[in-house]
């Protein structure tokens, strides 16, 4: 008994210093960037010791405010498209997306099976992959280096269509069958019934979207041509292609992309770990 | 219910619920499904925006299958396919079980940092690394001199540029496989293992003929969106490397941006679409084949 009590503890302080070992390898990385866009001057970045970097020296806001002044392409209106692009895109990818899974998971819709496969498949179409030619239907529909055409090519991903129809694929058939006796209609069981139910899922769906839309590179890269269109993502890219902005202000810029993302994500961690596993996970 | 009667509830029924996915399927047919299917149309033309596309037949996947530096794109995004998929499962895998360890607690504070790489873009992923890996002050040859290991050029030796993008690769998606074997791990049924001791089986034998047997879904699951994640890599690609040195790191989705986007053959780069395209299909395909004639 006393034997497998220290080989409990031994095999305790083993596991966690290896989980602790690699936390700091994920975390580093994000910390130095943070450091970076702190110190005034260039002399930390250039360190030949790795903790360097984490002295409180030379501390201060300035590449944040050097960031603002920047005329082309204007930090704000960089933010403000990152905002608008994402958010919208959210709105539009899980309202499309809450209808049609509701649709095919509860009803007997002709051609629902095809539906939902077509659906699922375009997984295999990434954003990375579909970029060239995307491009060239945006010129032919004129929606190239507009706010419509990259929200809309954001909007088109399925998991959180998929996520949506394995949480109603769950709701038991008689609430629903129930409501429609009580004489209610199409929208009023969506509303009143499965929006309520739906909420969590929805939320998993919102966040995950969000988080997609607000990462993309690929899209907003070949569709805005005007630096008014600009994301943060591009202007980043943008900047770290430029000779006059100093590498302080490119992790100052990676920090401002970085910081929303992570904070959402850790408030609502559960939700998007939810999300992600019931994506994939419980067939 | 009411809705299993279709034939009274008739043609206006199936309408209303048409009408309710058809947002969403123009989404996904005009932004998706449209793109590929016009790529596949074009790569049969030279594609010219001002000038009108001509017809070329097959010439343009001719020139592609003949021309060296696609070839050994396409190679090497298999290759890099090849060794970061399974590299990445076998450190998910380990990871997830040392999560899944009765006696540790804050395994979901563990969790939290470890996906927080996955939701964080590439592009600032990338410059961080580029940063790190500078040969002269970066971090990565830093820590390597304290732990006495040979410092190595990252970016600029042809034989160790893929492998920095390898061990980026690993640590910016282990997370999201970390969380797909955890949640797998989690729903095994405890009572399989206590069986299994009470039959005399050691760690080796449970770990062989229960939780492999058990991961099935997740193995499934990481293989299918491994393969899709780097196949696509683009990112990292583009921001660290462009490429270099001497193409060892041109994986094929950059290839193909730099047809469309750098040498504005839209006609070829449509071409490479179809084969990539073809190519994620077919893989996928033989997955699920494999999978499914395993149970």
């Amino acid at each position: 008994m006393r034997i497998s009590k220290y080989k409990k503890i031994f095999s305790l302080i083993l596991i966690y210093s290896f989980l602790v070992l690699v936390s700091i390898v994920i975390f580093y990385p994000f910390l130095w960037m943070i450091m970076a866009s702190l110190k005034q001057s260039d002399q930390a970045l250039f360190a030949k010791s790795i903790f360097e970097i984490f002295k409180f020296e030379e501390i201060g806001l300035r590449n944040y405010s050097a960031l603002t002044s920047l005329s082309s392409p204007p930090l704000l209106i960089m933010a403000v498209n990152s905002i608008v692009t994402s958010v919208v895109s959210t709105l539009v990818n899980v309202i499309c997306c809450f209808f049609a899974a509701y649709m095919l998971a509860k009803h007997k819709v002709i051609g629902g099976k095809f539906l939902l496969f077509f659906f699922v498949s375009t997984m295999i179409i990434p954003q990375q992959v579909v970029a060239v030619p995307l491009y060239l239907v945006l010129i032919s529909l004129g929606l190239i280096n507009t706010y419509q055409g990259i929200i809309l090519s954001l909007s088109a991903e399925s998991l959180t269509l998929i996520i949506l129809y394995r949480f109603f694929k769950e709701i038991p058939k008689e609430i629903i069958e129930a409501s429609y006796i009580d004489g209610a209609s199409e929208l009023d069981v969506i509303f009143k019934i499965i929006f309520p139910l739906a909420w969590p899922a929805v939320m998993s769906a919102i966040l995950i979207q969000f988080i997609t839309s607000w990462n993309a590179f690929i899209i907003p890269l070949i569709s805005a041509i005007d630096e008014s269109l600009y994301t943060l993502q591009i202007g980043m890219s943008y900047f770290s292609n430029t000779l006059f902005v100093d590498f302080k202000s490119i992790m100052t810029l990676g920090t401002i992309i970085t910081i929303p993302i992570i904070l959402v994500y850790f408030i609502t961690q559960k939700r998007v770990i939810k999300g992600i596993t019931t994506g994939s996970i419980k067939e | 219910m009411l809705i299993s009667n279709i034939k009274k509830k008739d043609f206006k029924t199936q309408l209303i619920y048409f009408l309710f996915i058809v947002p969403a399927l123009i989404v996904f047919i005009v932004f998706r499904a449209w793109p590929i299917m016009y790529s596949f149309i074009l790569s049969f033309f030279d594609v010219n925006i001002i000038s009108g596309n001509t017809f070329l037949g097959l010439n343009n996947y001719i020139s592609l299958i003949n021309d060296p530096s696609y070839i050994k794109s396409f190679m090497g995004t298999i290759r890099f396919t090849l060794i970061v998929l399974p590299l990445t499962i076998l450190w998910s895998l380990l990871v997830s079980i040392i999560l899944d360890y009765k006696f540790l607690k804050y395994s979901n504070v563990f969790k939290g940092i470890f996906f927080m790489p996955f939701v964080t873009s590439w592009i600032v992923i990338s410059l961080i690394w580029k940063w790190f890996l500078n040969s002269k002050f970066g971090v990565v040859n830093e820590v390597l001199s304290i732990l006495h290991l040979p410092e190595q050029d990252w970016l600029t030796d042809p034989d160790v540029a893929l492998w920095a993008v390898i061990g980026i690769t690993i640590w910016k998606m282990g997370g999201y496989f970390i969380l797909i074997f955890v949640a797998n791990l989690q729903i095994v049924d405890p009572c399989l293992y206590e069986a299994a001791e009470v039959d005399g089986a050691n760690f080796c034998n449970k770990f062989r003929y229960i939780t492999l047997n058990a991961l099935k879904p997740a193995f499934y699951i990481t293989l299918i969106t491994g393969t899709i994640f780097y196949f696509r890599t683009f990112t990292i690609i583009f921001a660290m490397t462009g490429g270099d040195p001497l193409g060892s790191t041109d994986l094929i989705a950059y290839h193909t941006y730099k047809l469309a986007f750098l040498s504005f053959d839209f006609g070829r780069a449509n071409a490479s679409i179809t084969f990539m395209f073809a190519f994620i299909g077919v893989v996928l395909l033989l997955q699920t084949v494999f999978f499914e004639r395993r149970d």
